[in-house]
């Protein structure tokens, strides 16, 4: 004949097991609360923040940022070297540099205290 | 002559201690601004605000687009084309070279960038109406990281400019090799 399990008294157990859920909930909050710090850490100290453009305020430049897949050719790593491949590079650079020194990014003071009107 | 030689010794430490103390003061030291500027400062300094929000928006589209433009530049198109080069047997240290100097000025570029939103982030969180000497010189901090920053982006162009002429050489070297 097999014996049916004996209820437990609440007393008979320790402090750990009495509250054994509630500890369970504290140590998954304050688990994620940790991780939670680690990542915004990493966030704020990669830099990753500053190219977040899903910030609040920031939904208008979000739309003005260039689609990186479609916009940047890529130039293969293998193959032969010969006098096509050498000028398909040079027009894939030449559009590219183009590109980046057509802009003076950055230039011009517009924190100067005389364009902010603080002079 | 030995006491004359400790003599001088001293003087020389005592000059450059002193002569790093003055250097520090002037970096440290925050702009000196009369009660009339300030008052400029408190009337005008919602419009600077708003402006400087606007530079910082703007700032923040320019980074992210030109960014990717250098990435591409190394990571699509410099390197790919110096593993060819490589791969086929012709010498690319020159190519290199430029590449790994692109590469350290990229990583200076987005130190620098770093830096500069930092800078213009402390300043935006000036009270300038209750601190305006303190929103000026956090200004003037932002202003000069964000001439780091272009320095850097000029220095890119540079070495942009440095890759198409060791493009050329090796074009030229390889137009003549293959006339032969």
């Amino acid at each position: 004949m097999q014996e049916s399990p004996q209820p437990i008294d609440d007393q008979q157990l320790g402090f750990w097991q009495q509250h054994r859920y509630l500890l369970l909930i504290v140590f998954s909050v304050a688990i994620s609360v940790v991780l939670v710090g680690v990542s915004m850490t990493l966030y704020y100290t990669s830099g990753a923040e500053q190219l977040d453009l899903s910030r609040p305020g920031y939904e208008a430049v979000a739309e003005q940022v260039e689609e990186d897949a479609g916009t940047y050719d890529s130039y293969s790593a293998i193959g032969d070297i010969n006098e096509d491949s050498i000028n398909e590079f040079e027009e894939l650079f030449t559009g590219q540099a183009k590109r980046a020194t057509d802009v003076d990014a950055f230039g011009g003071s517009p924190l100067g205290p005389e364009a902010l009107g603080i002079d | 002559m030995k006491r004359a030689v400790i003599m001088i010794t001293l003087a020389a430490c005592l000059t450059i201690v002193l002569a790093g103390g003055v250097v520090r003061a002037q970096s440290t030291s925050p702009t000196e601004i009369d009660d009339e500027h300030q008052a400029r400062i408190v009337a005008n300094c919602v419009s600077a605000k708003q402006a400087i929000r606007q530079v910082q928006r703007y700032d923040a589209g320019l980074r992210v687009n030109h960014g990717q433009v250098y990435e591409a530049l190394s990571a699509r198109l410099m390197s790919r084309f110096n593993t060819r080069v490589d791969s086929n047997g012709f010498n690319t240290r020159s190519l290199r070279a430029v590449t790994e100097f692109f590469d350290k000025s990229l990583d200076e570029f987005r130190t620098a960038y770093q830096v500069y939103a930092r800078s213009l982030s402390s300043a935006l969180a000036v009270d300038c109406a209750k601190d305006p000497v303190v929103f000026y010189n956090a200004v003037s901090e932002a202003a000069d990281a964000r001439e780091t920053v272009h320095t850097s982006v000029q220095k890119l162009n540079d070495t942009i400019t440095e890759y198409r002429s060791a493009f050329d050489a090796f074009k030229t070297a390889f137009i003549e090799r293959t006339a032969l």
